[in-house]
């Protein structure tokens, strides 16, 4: 179920890089989880599954650029 | 800062009386009471009571251009008034004062009603073109400075205050059940609705001119925000930088503009704590701050502000506010709202207004208004949620999200789910334009239960809601959705509550004028066009403000938690012995007679607050309290009476006379 918006690498970054800025312990607990969750569909215009909102993907800003980087098809 | 108002023939009848213009004078000494003065002809009437802050000794109004033949009586401040009288007098114009009010009358001459998309500022003013044979009120773009009118058979009166309008024994003094029914539901009546009939507020952004007995009105400014766009590409970094330097531009204008010193409130909040921390680090003014404290911890920031003092180096006084306070303080709080209100939240206010006064002060720069241009209200942050639980109701997981935005639910998870469903269980369609404002719409709504039946059914016969709704502009369906509760937020509550019962009202009672840098017009600007992640980022509020400011404020400031602004509500009545005034207005008889309120439910509602000394009640039964007391002092002050005792309400000396009735 996702809306797919074309994103370059680089505002992918900035944008996860922003976010760090402020919650630095990103998805240190599921309430945290959530709230990656959150900016992320709210930035990038995407519905996330109950199954890709977990700590794999979004526990860590390395873990969430990967995950978003696969979902919006950059390289 | 100063009170207007005014008198316009809209018939061949006599001047206006001067004995009435000189009560609606009166009736605004508290708003100026350095001096008064009036201009009166066969068709026009002009009143002014001042607050002397800019050109002390040749300011005085109304004021005329060189020939005479355009008066104006004005409230408030331009800031950018020098640039304009330079503009202006390149163009030809020649000034006799250092005052702001000379450029708007030159600015009139040059520029017509176009004048007022140039003003940097706040203000009310009324302006009479005597070749026109018209008259032009305006009011400041987002409705820092009030401005009310009214028709009788025969003249329409002006002032910034409705008590003023009230000196007419001819204009009804009654309430108008839609009026009521928009504060029983957005806390606010929305301009041009008040909550008595036939009484109107100029809207913000908005002119009015009145002709051959003709009101005209016409927006000059309106709240706006950029489409929707698919990628958003500022930087932080440079938007954090432009932030500050606005933020910068806009305090020191406000701090030094003006002939008389200038103060700051400081709250332990991030705003006036910024605010503050400019005019210390950017302006040679010395540093004079002045905050509320509670008695009560629960509402208390004073380590905060003391914080900040000690940083700042500031000069400071507080005012230290018991319930007991306040619940005296209270009617006279409503005599300056002139409309009920929901929260005590003024009454604090007033009594800190009147420290600035009685430490010589007569202006204080404060942070309102950044709450809602850079979204640090919880209401914003509660849509952000709901929208992210209404993009996928049936998750198993997302509920949890609750803990984020209420972290005091980390002490009992458990209620957690149950929590978000009854949050989330009405309103979730995200097209609805009332999306983000339906929980609390709905909530407050619920005053609507102990209203008297009869009354009620006339309340009924208004969807006040869809009323607002409709009038949303074509361009919101394109905003993202933050902007639309921005949107929402400043239409209906920050004029007509935020600006008018807590903020102009709680500082002229005390004749303080208040300046708001986040206010400013460019400032404004410059927020709406951000985009929304940099105002609320995930679920950080104000995020940018905190990134450009992170050097002058202290951490643990800067990322505490939202502590909303609140006082002691039921508790200010009910806090032990029963207080008089609570008892003369509450009574069944009184109640009946006014018949606003179910006096049954009333009565069940005031034996539980007795019961419980006030304390502990729950957030409706505290805002049905404060509706009923606010409600009920309305009706006294301005419907069954018109005043109040022990107010001063002669014209302020000495009056400036120009009457060409008399010459």
């Amino acid at each position: 179920m996702y809306q797919i918006k074309k994103m370059t690498y680089q505002k992918i970054q900035e944008y996860l890089k922003e976010f760090s800025k402020t919650r630095p312990n990103a998805g240190k607990d599921k309430a945290a989880l959530l709230e990656v969750a959150l900016f992320i569909e709210d930035v990038f215009s995407l519905v996330l599954d109950d199954k890709d909102i977990c700590e794999e993907n979004l526990g860590t800003y390395e873990a969430a650029e990967i995950f978003l980087r696969k979902i919006l098809r950059e390289p | 800062m100063c009170g207007i108002c005014g008198i316009i023939n809209t018939r061949k009848a006599p001047p206006a009386d001067l004995q009435l213009l000189l009560k609606m004078i009166g009736r605004l000494r508290h708003r100026g009471p350095d001096s008064s003065g009036y201009y009166r002809d066969r068709e026009v009437a002009l009143g002014h009571t001042r607050l002397a802050i800019i050109d002390l000794d040749a300011g005085t109004q109304p004021l005329a251009n060189e020939d005479d033949t355009i008066w104006i009586t004005f409230n408030g401040e331009i800031f950018n008034y020098l640039e304009l009288a330079l503009e202006l007098t390149k163009s030809g114009h020649r000034f006799k004062t250092k005052s702001d009010t000379e450029v708007i009358i030159h600015a009139y001459e040059e520029w017509g009603t176009g004048c007022f998309e140039r003003f940097n500022g706040q203000w009310a003013l009324a302006l009479w073109d005597t070749k026109k044979k018209e008259v032009i009120l305006s009011r400041d773009r987002l409705g820092i400075r009030p401005l009310y009118y009214t028709n009788t058979s025969d003249k329409i009166l002006f002032a910034s205050e409705i008590k003023s309008l009230f000196s007419d024994n001819t204009v009804e003094r009654d309430f108008d059940p839609a009026g009521l029914s928009e504060i029983f539901t957005f806390w606010s009546p929305i301009a041009p609705k008040t909550a008595f009939k036939n009484i109107q507020e100029l809207r913000p952004g908005h002119f009015a001119i009145i002709k051959n007995g003709k009101i005209e009105k016409r927006a000059y400014w309106s709240i706006d925000f950029p489409s929707s766009t698919p990628q958003r590409t500022s930087s932080e970094d440079e938007n954090a930088e432009a932030l500050r330097q606005s933020l910068i531009q806009a305090s020191k204008l406000r701090f030094t503009r003006s002939d008389v010193p200038v103060g700051a409130y400081l709250s332990g909040g991030i705003d006036s704590s910024i605010t503050s921390s400019i005019v210390s680090k950017y302006t040679q003014s010395s540093l004079k701050t002045f905050s509320i404290r509670f008695a009560d911890a629960e509402f208390d920031e004073g380590l905060f502000q003391q914080e900040m003092v000690q940083r700042l180096g500031a000069d400071h006084r507080d005012v230290k506010v018991t319930p007991k306070a306040i619940g005296d303080i209270f009617p006279k709080v409503i005599w300056h709202t002139e409309r009920p209100i929901l929260r005590t939240a003024p009454a604090p206010l007033f009594l800190l207004s009147r420290l600035v006064r009685e430490s010589g002060y007569k202006v204080v720069v404060t942070g309102e208004g950044a709450d809602e241009m850079l979204a640090g209200y919880d209401i914003f942050r509660e849509a952000q949620v709901r929208h992210f639980l209404s993009r996928n109701p049936d998750s198993k997981k997302r509920g949890d999200i609750i803990l984020r935005l209420y972290p005091w639910l980390q002490r009992s998870p458990g209620k957690a789910p149950a929590f978000a469903r009854a949050f989330f269980a009405k309103g979730l369609d995200p097209l609805d334009p009332g999306f983000s404002h339906r929980p609390r719409w709905d909530s407050t709504s619920s005053i609507h239960m102990i209203l008297d039946p009869d009354f009620k059914k006339e309340l009924a016969k208004t969807d006040v809601v869809e009323g607002f709704l409709e009038k949303i502009p074509d361009s919101f369906k394109a905003w993202e959705p933050l902007c639309k509760a921005q949107w929402l937020e400043m239409v209906s509550l920050l004029s007509g509550y935020i600006l008018s019962a807590q903020g102009d009202r709680m500082l002229m009672a005390n004749s303080v004028e208040g300046r708001f840098p986040f206010l400013d017009c460019d400032f404004v600007n410059f927020a709406n066009n951000l985009p929304p992640r940099h105002k609320l980022l995930g679920l950080d509020e104000k995020h940018l403000l905190k990134i450009a400011f992170n050097d002058l404020i202290p951490s643990n400031i800067l990322r505490r938690p939202k502590q909303p602004y609140r006082a002691p509500d039921a508790a200010s009545f009910f806090y032990g012995e029963k207080i008089e005034w609570v008892e003369e207005i509450t009574n069944k008889t009184y109640l009946a007679n006014a018949g606003i309120f179910n006096p049954k439910a009333v009565s069940h509602l005031f034996d539980k607050a007795y019961k419980v000394k006030g304390q502990k009640m729950s957030n409706t039964d505290n805002m049905r309290i404060v509706a009923i007391l606010s409600t009920m002092l309305t009706y006294h002050h301005f419907i069954e009476a018109n005043g109040i005792e022990n107010i001063d309400e002669r014209p302020p000396e000495p009056i400036k006379i120009i009457d060409m009735v008399n010459n």
